[in-house]
């Protein structure tokens, strides 16, 4: 059963768009392995606090991505085949690159600057 | 359904408490009701029910509201509408009496789970236990259509909390909850549903997936409405202070 | 499901509304007590001088009328327990039927004055009934008719 235990919900993003992040991420980075099951739409509604039917847009939503199906009308379980997980990385890895890059830019560094800085940083980091 | 049509309320005095609102509700909606004080809030909850006169329609799936059906709404009030002088438990009594509807068993529970004593006199609790108690007496009439104002003035933020994913666990999908609140973004996301108030008028009606779509925050889209300006405290400072002299 | 009748605001102190009762019951008895020894002098008098019972009687029953006025201010305050410290009015106007209320208040109320009325005209035939027998002119028709009802006013 996927642990929504970690999810910290921002006040800027609309919230469905929040649960379908924290599912993708954990898919993608190995929190969420394939065939995982989801809670039930009540029950993660009155775990988060959160209506039933943002619930339900967000699990419609993984629906669509083809990352999770519905069997029963109940539960959800999680469809991420290892070459889909491949897919979603990469899409994260992308984003979250291209993010750091314009800050980067942003600072005024070059690329040789902020390849120094990546480097630095490197050990310290956390996996 | 409640359907509310044209209702309007003018007190003795001239003034206008409600002026025209147009309204429906629907079962399985959590409708949160904004506005500032005196916006009319209390008052629309209280034309519904019929405890003030006014002017317009009100129906309850096309039938007025009257004693025959007046059990299917139920309100849990800022004005501590329980009886001081008896016991949590008299009051199960008292509710098993006279409304058929009445859920036992989720009286028990709700007492159970917010540690509220169930054998000693309401004017002997806390004032936030005499809230939460009036707010279980609302949730366990059985009533279809639960109407709370105010609900959680002088309870801390845990409790609000623990309240809101109760609710969201026990209401069912035939069951509407309208709340007027102060709090918006606590609960911004416990509600389907804002409707906005403003001296007597309805401003914004919308639908929390609607404002979900154009990526508006429900705090954004309220300051909108009430047209609030960020900057008016920075003026009236600058106008205090001895350069702005 | 077995339906209790409640005779009184949910709540509202027992031991306020006996001690009411219990209270005005007294002022009557006293009232009347005082009334009693005075009648009886006067019955005998009137054996003599023929004093007609309604005048001895005259102001002996106001203790009952003190009696049902506090039973009405009982039932006042019954009325407006439901507004008072607490707004329970809601509620009692959402139960199906709209006697509820009324029974509520007036219950008790209704019965003390009905019971200190009928101990009034229960002592005022008795004492009626000393007349006729002690006095021999209370043979006489004149004066035991039915304006010994004025007595109780």
């Amino acid at each position: 059963m996927i642990s929504f235990k970690e999810f910290r919900p921002d006040g800027n993003t609309p919230i469905y768009l929040q649960i379908v992040d924290y599912v993708r991420r954990g898919i993608a980075f190995g929190g969420i392995p394939d065939g995982d099951e989801l809670p039930s739409r009540r029950a993660l509604s009155v775990l988060l606090g959160i209506n039933p039917n943002t619930v339900q847009r967000a699990f419609g939503m993984l629906e669509e991505e083809g990352l999770i199906s519905s069997s029963h009308g109940v539960t959800s379980t999680v469809t991420a085949p290892p070459r889909r997980v491949e897919e979603l990385r990469e899409e994260f890895l992308a984003s979250d690159v291209k993010a750091a890059a314009a800050m980067l830019k942003r600072s005024g560094l070059s690329l040789e600057q902020a390849a120094a800085l990546l480097a630095a940083y490197w050990e310290e980091a956390e996996k | 359904m409640i359907e509310i049509k044209d209702l309007e309320k003018t007190y003795a005095g001239g003034s206008r408490a409600l002026d025209h609102i147009d309204l429906e509700l629907h079962p399985g909606e959590i409708v949160g009701l904004f506005g500032p004080n005196g916006a009319g809030k209390t008052t629309l909850m209280k034309c519904i029910f019929g405890y003030l006169r006014y002017n317009g329609k009100i129906t309850l799936d096309g039938d007025p509201v009257t004693r025959k059906n007046i059990a299917r709404l139920s309100f849990g009030t800022c004005e501590h509408s329980f009886f001081p002088g008896i016991t949590a438990d008299d009051h199960a009594l008292f509710y098993r009496d006279h409304f058929e509807t009445f859920d036992e068993r989720r009286f028990r529970v709700l007492m159970d789970f917010f540690g509220l004593p169930t054998d000693r006199k309401i004017r002997h609790m806390s004032a936030g236990q005499q809230n939460q108690f009036e707010v279980i007496m609302a949730l366990c009439q059985g009533a279809d259509y639960i109407f709370l104002d105010e609900p959680f003035a002088g309870n801390d933020i845990f409790n609000r909390e623990d309240f809101y994913k109760v609710l969201l666990g026990m209401l069912g999908p035939g069951e509407m909850l309208m709340l007027s609140t102060h709090l918006i973004e606590e609960v911004s996301g416990l509600i389907s549903r804002a409707v906005l108030l403003d001296k007597g008028k309805i401003i914004g009606d919308r639908q929390i997936s609607e404002l979900e779509e154009e990526g508006t925050s429900l705090v954004g889209c309220i300051k909108a409405a009430y047209s609030y300006r960020p900057d008016r405290v920075y003026e009236a400072l600058d106008q205090l202070s001895p350069e702005g002299q | 499901m077995k339906r209790k009748i409640i005779m009184s605001p949910p709540g509202i102190n027992g031991g306020s509304t006996a001690a009411l009762i219990a209270a005005s019951a007294v002022v009557f008895i006293l009232l009347l007590s005082a009334g009693a020894g005075d009648t009886i002098e006067g019955i005998r008098e009137g054996w003599e001088d023929v004093v007609p019972l309604d005048s001895i009687l005259a102001g002996k029953f106001a203790g009952t009328w003190i009696h049902a006025a506090l039973c009405a201010a009982l039932a006042v305050r019954n009325y407006r327990s439901f507004r008072t410290e607490g707004q329970s009015i809601y509620v009692m106007k959402r139960v199906k039927s709209s006697s509820e209320i009324h029974v509520m208040s007036l219950a008790i109320p209704l019965i003390g004055a009905v019971i200190g009325f009928a101990a009034a005209i229960g002592l005022m035939y008795a004492y009626r009934g000393s007349y006729i027998s002690a006095s021999a002119f209370g043979q006489l028709t004149e004066y035991n008719t039915f304006s010994i009802w004025r007595a109780l006013l």
